[in-house]
């Protein structure tokens, strides 16, 4: 305690000059040496969080956390599960962000930090200051000071109201689930067109790296596809990440209005996030006309930035995007804000249509797989179903079981499904595309100027509904 | 009863509504409705979303409990106005946007809704109310381009094209993608003869709205409309050719024939050439086949008649072949010119009976300038 005049003197300094940074570190110095780590930690974290980069501040911060660690675990439990990792993880602003946004939480259940912790943090890009054990802090130390002082540093990112829930933070609480897809596209039939730009633009860079090093080909970007609903543009988006061995986020305007409004465009980040800790990941935007509308159309202000927070995650402002392929589905892309359109975003285009002859018989067979039929003739049914979609095609098949077990139940004799109930349900059935083609004939007569909507000016011409 | 976040799911049917899932917003608010029957704020919003459904009934009967649960709600009596102006039940809807406005005197909306409602009747004092809302309007939010839409569109209704115009371009100050303001700009520039730029203006619309199927309709219009032009220059034309024949040596007048008529497909091929592409497609075609078939057929029967016209007139047939031609064909211009002039004229009528009445005697419209929100 020999230095303590001069330190008390330096304190009052560094409380009249706050942001003069040497003398705030030099302080720390001095408390280090003085054995007061717990406050020297506590101007080096202001440091830090001043200038993030300070090479002497972190070297302090390093030689204070390591001291601390050598000191034997206290069998008395922390005052709550946040503070011993406020303490220790200040080596990056990102780092001191994240836990003074913690900070404001509530308490969870009081609990020492535990060993599954470590490797959340590890996938999470934080690097470690020390030891990757456990760790349990000593109790001399004020934590709550720290909390109270680190919240007064750098304030959260977002500020919820007293009375909103909670947001969704890391993985062990997310709404959304990270899945392993086991689709491949061999499983999609037809679409051979889909198939080939899904190659070229996805897939041959993701196989030959040497090729895409020597192309500069970067693993990022986004592509959108669009149709009418219920032509697979979901599935098609899961045989990627089959292809591609990735892992799978599949998210919807519902998911992330659900995720409590208000915090929207934090658990859109968040996702964000977890696609890059998965990486490689295909992150799947469905109905992305709703997620990222145009903005000129849209007064509410949590809908813009909710829009512009898509802008800032796909621009990866918050984070490397590499390996995180971005899919989106919309049967509505004339309403996709334009932004969203440019190079380096959704810059691929791709138009999934109703399945076409050759795709329509193995829909039908796959829906049929096993169901009791006798004697179908597929060919007849595929005539009879142009633009059926493939959920059409589905309830074809529904509705051909339901007309054969309602008779089987009338006549009270078990019988197979037949012709004649496939004949019943076309009388019935009529493809749901219907609407989305009428519409997409004024899109291709009014807003094809730019030439976007080219492949579908070209199939409706072809069908003669241009 | 499950226990039902309210707030955040009124939020979340708003945000549905506004990007345009009312069904999904409707669902929402079922749930919240049920919940809470006499919440005045979700049964507003469920009005709200009937409405984006074109579901008036419905809208009308949500409308109508808001007002149960919260008689003093300008908001839900501006709602039932709505409705009951959908459902065509004017004078039921001039109530309901006066009732509205007798609760927030200070508000424009209900102001607005009153004058889209007066607008629908004939008589020159519903004009006047209308104006006279429409004003109110304006003066309470002049940063609002609905507000400046509706004074627009109560003008181009009185036939004050010019100063419809205005307050169209304001509004598109205001909000330059508004699709009101741009198809009531085009719809002006229609009645004042400028088809082309209608069409074109009718076009953005319907290419930054391609499912509404209404401006589609519009584009198809002023297409129909050019096309009709097109076709009385060529009944013109016959006329003079027929009176041509008639007055000149045959020679001569077969040679003016024919050079009216390379004219005419000359510089019909050109302004067809000059046409924005969607207007330029419908034509042609139009929206239905029949019109298409008319179209192609009047023009035939145009070219056929001008060359049969010039043929005899080089055989040097006598100039009373022409005389019963000629009667029928200007009969067929004259009844052209009515229809065309009718508009005209109705316009210039109305313009007549209601201008005393709304804005006084020699009086004006007034004009209040655009004002940017944060002015």
């Amino acid at each position: 305690m020999g230095n303590s005049p001069l330190i008390a003197s330096l304190m009052a300094a560094v409380e009249a000059a706050p942001d003069d940074l040497p003398l705030r570190v030099h302080l720390a110095e001095l408390l280090l040496r003085d054995d007061r780590r717990a406050e020297a930690i506590g101007h080096l974290a202001q440091a830090l969080a001043r200038d993030p980069g300070h090479a002497e501040a972190q070297a302090l911060m390093a030689q204070a956390i390591a001291r601390r660690d050598a000191t034997p675990p206290s069998a008395v439990e922390p005052p709550d599960a946040t503070g011993p990792q406020t303490a220790t993880d200040t080596d990056t602003e990102a780092t001191q962000a994240s836990q003074a946004s913690q900070a404001t939480e509530p308490p969870p259940a009081a609990s020492p930090p535990t060993a599954g912790d470590q490797p959340q943090a590890r996938e999470s890009g934080v690097p470690m200051a020390s030891a990757p054990e456990p760790r349990r802090p000593p109790d001399d130390v004020d934590w709550r000071a720290f909390e109270d002082e680190f919240t007064g540093i750098v304030p959260p990112r977002f500020a919820p109201a007293a009375d909103e829930p909670e947001p969704v933070s890391g993985d062990g609480d997310r709404m959304f689930d990270v899945e392993t897809s086991s689709i491949f596209l061999t499983d999609v039939h037809g679409m051979d067109d889909v198939k080939r730009r899904l190659e070229v633009a996805f897939l041959a860079p993701l196989r030959n790296p040497t090729l895409r090093s020597l192309y500069a080909k970067s693993l990022r970007g986004g592509l959108m596809l669009y149709g009418p609903p219920g032509c697979g543009k979901t599935f098609i988006a899961r045989a990627v990440a089959g292809e591609m061995g990735a892992k799978f986020i599949s998210l919807s305007i519902v998911d992330v209005l659900n995720m409590y409004v208000g915090n929207s465009e934090q658990n859109l980040h968040q996702i964000f996030d977890s696609a890059r800790r998965n990486a490689p990941c295909v992150l799947f935007l469905d109905e992305i006309d709703a997620l990222g509308h145009k903005r000129s159309a849209v007064n509410s202000s949590t809908m813009r930035t909710l829009g512009n927070q898509l802008l800032a995650e796909l621009d990866g402002m918050d984070g490397d995007n590499d390996g995180v392929f971005v899919l989106a589905a919309t049967n509505a892309p004339w309403d996709v804000d334009p932004a969203l359109r440019r190079p380096g975003r959704f810059d691929r285009v791709i138009l999934v249509l109703p399945p076409d002859r050759a795709a329509r018989g193995p829909i039908v067979e796959y829906h049929l797989r096993d169901r009791p039929v006798a004697n179908i003739d597929v060919r007849r049914i595929v005539a009879a179903t142009e633009d059926f979609s493939g959920a059409d095609l589905a309830h074809l098949c529904d509705s051909a079981a339901e007309h054969a077990m309602h008779d089987s139940i009338a006549t009270g004799e078990v019988r197979m499904i037949e012709q004649r109930d496939f004949d019943r349900a076309l009388r019935e059935v009529r493809p749901s595309t219907g609407p989305w083609l009428a519409s997409a004939r004024n899109v291709a007569m009014f807003a094809n100027e730019s030439g976007a909507y080219d492949d579908l000016a070209a199939y409706l011409k072809k069908r003669k509904l241009a | 009863m499950p226990d039902v976040d309210v707030a955040s799911d009124l939020k979340r049917a708003d945000a549905l509504r506004e990007l345009g899932r009312a069904v999904d917003a409707i669902e929402i608010l079922g749930r919240v409705v049920a919940s809470e029957p006499a919440n005045h704020q979700a049964l507003c919003q469920l009005a709200q979303c009937h409405n984006a459904t074109k579901d008036y009934p419905t809208m009308l009967r949500a409308a109508n409990r808001a007002i149960a649960a919260n008689p003093h709600s300008e908001w839900a009596h501006r709602l039932r106005s709505l409705a009951l102006h959908n459902m065509r039940r004017h004078p039921e809807a001039i109530a309901a946007a006066k009732r509205s406005i007798e609760l927030a005197p200070n508000a424009w909306r209900p102001h607005m809704i009153l004058a889209d409602a007066a607008l629908v009747g004939t008589k020159p004092s519903d004009k006047k109310t209308a104006y006279e809302a429409a004003l109110r309007a304006l003066q309470i939010a002049p940063h609002a381009a609905d507000a400046h839409v509706t004074m627009g569109r109560v003008l181009l209704n009185i036939g004050e094209l010019r100063h419809a115009r205005r307050y169209f371009a304001h509004a598109l100050a205001l909000d330059p993608s508004n699709a009101a303001a741009l198809t009531n700009l085009a719809v002006t520039d229609l009645r004042g003869g400028k088809v082309v730029a209608a069409g074109r203006g009718f076009g953005a619309v319907a290419a930054a709205n391609p499912t509404e199927d209404m401006y589609a309709r519009n584009v198809g219009a002023s297409a129909f409309v050019w096309m009709q032009s097109a076709l009385d220059a060529g009944v013109v034309i016959v006329v003079t050719s027929l009176v041509v024949a008639m007055v000149v040596p045959p020679l001569t007048g077969a040679l003016v024939t024919l050079a009216l008529l390379v004219a005419y497909v000359t510089v019909g091929t050109i302004a067809y050439r000059r046409l924005p592409t969607p207007m330029r497609r419908l034509a042609l075609r139009g929206r239905s086949p029949m019109v298409t078939r008319v179209n192609v057929g009047v023009t035939a029967g145009v070219l056929a008649f001008g060359l049969w016209i010039a043929a005899t007139e080089a055989f040097g047939s006598p100039p009373a072949t022409y005389i019963a031609p000629l009667l029928l064909w200007s009969l067929a211009l004259l009844w052209r010119l009515r229809i065309r002039l009718e508009p005209r004229l109705h316009q210039t009528r109305q313009r007549r009976r209601y201008r005393a009445e709304v804005f006084g005697v020699g009086g004006q419209p007034s004009i209040v300038t655009p004002r940017r929100p944060l002015d």
